[in-house]
Formats: structure tokens, sequence, C-alpha cells
């Protein structure tokens, strides 16, 4: 039988596998865009968007179409994205870390540019809420307390996906006013009409969608939290029981601070004036009923949260691997991981084929983070995907809030 | 009961003997069921990972101690660790680039001075492959502090015989490519190596751990 290459397991390939054949595709290009490429290349190889931010802006800003358009090609034959694409990543890492105002300050072309491709990813999480089952009436109600962590997995990573996505509404608002009022007028009907969009509209719809989908979590939380109280009062031990005793303190928590921090309401069921004292005594009622089995539950299901994290979180950086050096100063980029939009089922990965995603990408994180330093992890179409491309049919999604 | 609700999430399962992949078809340990599920393995995945992290990333001489098992997780700890040991060792055995950095006889990369374009590209991988030693070697140390009364006089010899190799590789990664001080130790050298399996899996005779062989290294890509 052949023996496996250490190279499979390594995941080598990347920068040193970009062949010759490949370059020789390349357009001819000055001393200049073809240091400026390979700049941008090397950054995008080491899995680093930010690195490669300030070349990109100065060529954006002093560039012309025609030339732009051979960069472009020669950055394709390189099997990298486009500038545009490129930039667009930037902005979208820059606002996952609150980090927008570190950015090289944009021009006219980068932000319409960048304001275009944003404009799509909203559309897309727009689209993806409309379908969800959180957003559908009546309100979803599992029968049992496992089939809520499902539903409650759910509502997260939708709130999640809305809030970053408000987020980038908020940084398109930014980019705007970065636009002096002489270059605003001179734009077509297609940009005008974009820039319009990106001064208000966008973000306005976005917080309205969010604050919806806030109170509609809220009360899912509530119905849970009815369930927990009426599975508590049986006193035989069981997994519900167990689960009931950390759901209840988790919802009764959640909808506190929800409800104390909110002064308005669009959803009926929220408006009621006692609800959040009607909270707090069921909190109380679930840990007299529960005793010592809250502090337990609380142990183990903090501890389960962690571990998912550790075994499906996927940082920004060198292909999941790590997060990006904005961690050292930036408590969100710290917190911030790619996680599965779904439960994750892991697969034999001695079963998987070439074709196939593994799950979770790292059998063992320690078989691979060595090979980083020579920037040898494989980038796969279907990973860069997974961070980079279509908003709408990601696989992944930042989880940085403890469910 | 906690075990139930573990067992019962398809995303806690846990797939071992990932170092079957590196061996050949005679080596090679009967399949059996390879997913688990329960709390004692992810638990001992979790801290050999951490362990390795530690391993990986700090000078701490013994890094897996740091985060030891309880009772409670002990079985799945060892076989965890085993398998990742065997996995680093195996793999390691497996890779050309390995193999060419352990039969380095060239002058080193970067003695004094900063090395040319074409050298860089091999000076990274160089290090990448140090580290990459280093936490192999961790793995090695950490199954033998853990097997100390339950070795065979046999798996400890095989077992010493894969530190060395490992040690040989490091050591001529450090000295001989990167030139960062002087070789004192040539102790370690292995010229042959003997049949069979070793308790880290099956010691390679063909692909040839990293040895001290001193035939020339070949061009640099």
């Amino acid at each position: 039988m052949k023996r496996p290459s250490v190279l499979g397991v390594c995941l080598l390939f990347a920068l040193t596998v970009r062949t010759e054949a490949v370059r020789a595709e390349s357009p001819r290009l000055s001393r200049d865009d073809q240091r400026t490429v390979d700049l941008i290349t090397t950054a995008y190889f080491a899995g680093e968007p930010l690195g490669y931010a300030e070349p990109l802006t100065k060529l954006l800003g002093k560039t012309t179409d025609q030339r732009l358009a051979k960069i472009d090609e020669a950055l394709k034959a390189q099997l990298v994205p486009v500038t545009a694409e490129l930039i667009t990543n930037v902005h979208l890492q820059a606002v996952e870390y609150g980090i927008e105002a570190k950015l090289p300050p944009a021009g006219p072309r980068e932000t319409l540019s960048v304001l275009a491709r944003l404009k799509l990813r909203v559309a897309a999480a727009d689209g993806i809420a409309q379908d969800h089952r959180l957003m559908q009436d009546p309100l979803p109600d599992p029968g049992t307390l496992e089939e809520y962590d499902t539903l409650m997995w759910d509502a997260h990573v939708l709130e999640t996906k809305i809030r970053n996505t408000a987020a980038i509404g908020n940084h398109m608002r930014r980019l705007v006013s970065g636009l002096s009022k002489r270059r605003v007028a001179e734009l077509d009907a297609a940009s005008s009409a974009l820039i319009d969009d990106a001064q208000g509209a966008i973000l306005l719809k976005l917080q309205l969608l969010l604050a919806e989908v806030e109170e509609r979590q809220a009360e899912v939380r509530l119905q849970r939290l009815e369930l927990a109280l009426a599975t508590l009062e049986n006193p035989t031990l069981t997994t519900e029981r167990f689960r009931a005793a950390y759901t209840a303190q988790v919802d009764a928590d959640l909808l506190s601070n929800f409800l104390t921090n909110k002064s308005a309401f669009i959803r009926e069921r929220l408006q009621s004036k006692d609800l959040l004292e009607q909270v707090s005594r069921d909190r109380e009622k679930a840990q007299e009923l529960a005793g010592d089995l809250t502090h337990k539950s609380q142990l183990l299901f903090t501890g389960l949260h962690w571990w998912l994290r550790g075994r499906y979180g996927k940082g920004t950086d060198v292909f999941g691997l790590a997060k990006s050096p904005a961690a050292m100063y930036s408590g969100r980029a710290q917190l911030a991981l790619y996680m599965p939009q779904e439960f994750p089922k892991p697969n034999d990965p001695e079963q998987v084929s070439n074709q196939q995603q593994p799950v979770p990408q790292y059998d063992r994180r320690h078989h691979y983070w060595w090979a980083w330093e020579d920037r040898r992890v494989r980038r796969s179409l279907q990973f860069a995907n997974e961070i980079e491309g279509d908003p709408g049919n990601p696989t992944y999604t930042r989880q940085p809030v403890i469910m | 009961m906690i075990e139930e609700i573990v067992k019962q999430r398809d995303e806690f399962v846990v797939y071992t003997n990932l170092s079957r992949r590196y061996e050949d078809d005679f080596t090679r340990a009967v399949a059996g069921d390879r997913a688990k599920r329960g709390l004692g393995w992810i638990m001992a995945l979790a801290r050999v990972e951490l362990g390795a992290m530690r391993a990986g990333f700090t000078d701490e001489r013994s890094p897996f101690e740091r985060v030891p098992p309880s009772r409670y997780e002990m079985p799945q700890y060892t076989e965890i660790l085993l398998d990742s040991a065997r996995t680093h060792y195996l793999a390691l055995g497996n890779d050309p680039v390995a193999q060419n950095f352990a039969r380095w006889s060239g002058p080193p990369l970067t003695s004094g001075r900063m090395p040319d374009k074409a050298r860089v590209p091999v000076e990274r991988q160089a290090i990448a492959y140090a580290r990459r030693a280093v936490i192999a070697s961790q793995f090695a140390d950490a199954v033998e502090r853990l097997g100390q009364s339950r070795l065979t006089s046999e798996q400890y010899a095989q077992l010493q015989q894969a530190k060395q190799n490992l040690e040989s590789l490091r050591s001529a990664i450090v000295y001989r490519i990167l030139g960062l001080g002087v070789e004192v130790v040539s102790s370690t050298r292995i010229d042959t190596i003997p049949a069979g399996r070793s308790y880290l899996g099956m010691v390679p005779g063909k692909v040839e751990l990293p040895s001290m062989d001193p035939t020339p290294a070949p061009p640099i890509p």
C-alpha cells in the first residue's frame, strides 16, 4: 500500500507551490506594481487581511482602471482574489474587530467599490433573517430542553449575524462621510443611489431588524424558562432536569439584563409591566428547586461551551489556526471566532476524501500549527469561501457571546 | 447522567487512532470503533491540546504535566497522548523535508549573516521543522513519564530510540542548518535502526526517520 505522504497531513502547499507555470500567465507589470502585487500576495497567503490594507489603499488611490485591471489579472494568476474583493475583506475584518479607525483613509474608488460589495452582504443577511425559523409566527416552541438547545444556537447565530451586519451598515455610513461633497456631486445615478442608501436607510433597516431578532429571542427564552421551571418541579434526576437547572439561570439572567436595558418593546408579550419581576421570581424559584444542580450544571455546560470553541472555532488568521494580531489590543478580536452555523457532526479523518471538508477542520490542532511558521497550511477553496466568500452561504459565523 | 448528555451529542465525538494512516498494512492496528463518545474523551483531548500548546509556545520543561489528567479520564488521556506522539513521530519519519534536514552536510544557512533571498524560505522551513521536532520530542517525553512503571524494557528501549532520532533532527536543524552555536553532543547518531515496532509505532526502516546520515544534502530549492 502506498504510504501517505506527510505532506498530506501537514496540509502543505500554498506559497511555494504557486508554480512558475502560474506565474508565466501573469501580465507584465511595472516594478512598483509588481512589488505591490508581491506584498499583497504574501499577506494574503499568510492569511492576514489587515497586512495588505495599506498597499491596497495606496494602490486604489492613485491607479487607473487599466492599470488596476492588469494588477487584478496578475493577482488572479496567483490564485489571489481581485483588489476589490481583497479591500472589502480588509474593511470587513476591521469592522469585526472594531478597529475601523486604524484603516488608512479610503479614497473615492475604494469607498465605492467597498460600499457596493458591503451592500450585497447586507442584502444576503437580510434574506437569511427573513427565512429564519425564529422570524416566523407563531414562534417555534420545541417540546424538550434538548431541542431548545438547537433553536437557541440558531437564534444566537442569527442575532450575531445581524449584529455584525449592523456594524457593517454603520461602517458604510462612516465611509460615505469621508467623501467630499464635490466628489459626491460628480457621481453617476447608480453610485449616487448607493451613497444615499449607505448614508442612512441601510443602517436604519438593520437596526430595526436587530431589535426584532433580539425581542423574538427574548420571547423564546421566556418559553424555555417556563419549560425549565415545569421540568424542575419533578424531583427525579434526569438529563432534562440537569439541563433545566442550567438554562433557567442563564435565561433569567439574560432576560433580566435585556428587559432592564431596553425601555420600549415592539412585541406584545415583552410589554407587560411586571415581566421583569416575574423573571426574577422565576429565577429564585428555579434555584430553590434545582439546589446544588445549578452550580454543577453551570460547571458542565460552561466547560462544554469552551470546549466547542476550542474544537470547532476558527480564528481569522493562518487559515483558522490563529487569531488576528488585533487580539493583542482588542477585546472583541480576542473573543471573536468563526463558529459553525449548525451543530457540527465530526467526520472520520481517515475517511474524508479530498473533495470533502474535514469536520472539525483540524483533527488535532497540534498536528498543524507548527506549520504556520513557513505558511504552508493549505488554502483550500472551500475554506477560503467560509471565511471570505459569499455571505449568503457561509458555513461559519462569528460567535463571540456565550450562549 | 453527565456522560449521557455528552454522549448523546454528535459534536462531542472524538476520533482516535489517527496515527493509523501513517502505518503500512502490516503494522496498522485493527481499526475498531474510532469514534469515541463521553466526558473522559473530551477532557483528555482538551488536556493534550493544551499541553501541546505549552510544548510549542513556551519553554516549560514538562508542558503536559502542568495540566495532568484526573483518574477519571486517565485511560482516554493515555490513548490520545500516545496516538499523538505516534502521529508526530511517524509523520516526521515519512517527511522528505525532515530527511533532507537530518542529512544536511552543507554550510549553515545563516552563519553570522543574513541568508540570501533564495535561502530565506529554507530557513523559515527549518525553523518550523525545529519547532515540530521539539513538539514531537515533548510528546515522547510525556509518554515516557506517563508510562514510567508500565513500559516493558523493550518498549523503553524503543522509546529512547525514537527520542534520540528526534533529538538528532532538532540538533541537525539548530546547529548545522541554522548555525545557532556549536554542536557539542554528537553521540546521538543512529546508524542502524532495529526493524520492528516501537512503542510509538513502526520504527521506520526504508523511510529513515531523521538520522545523522552524512550523505550530501540535496541542492536548496
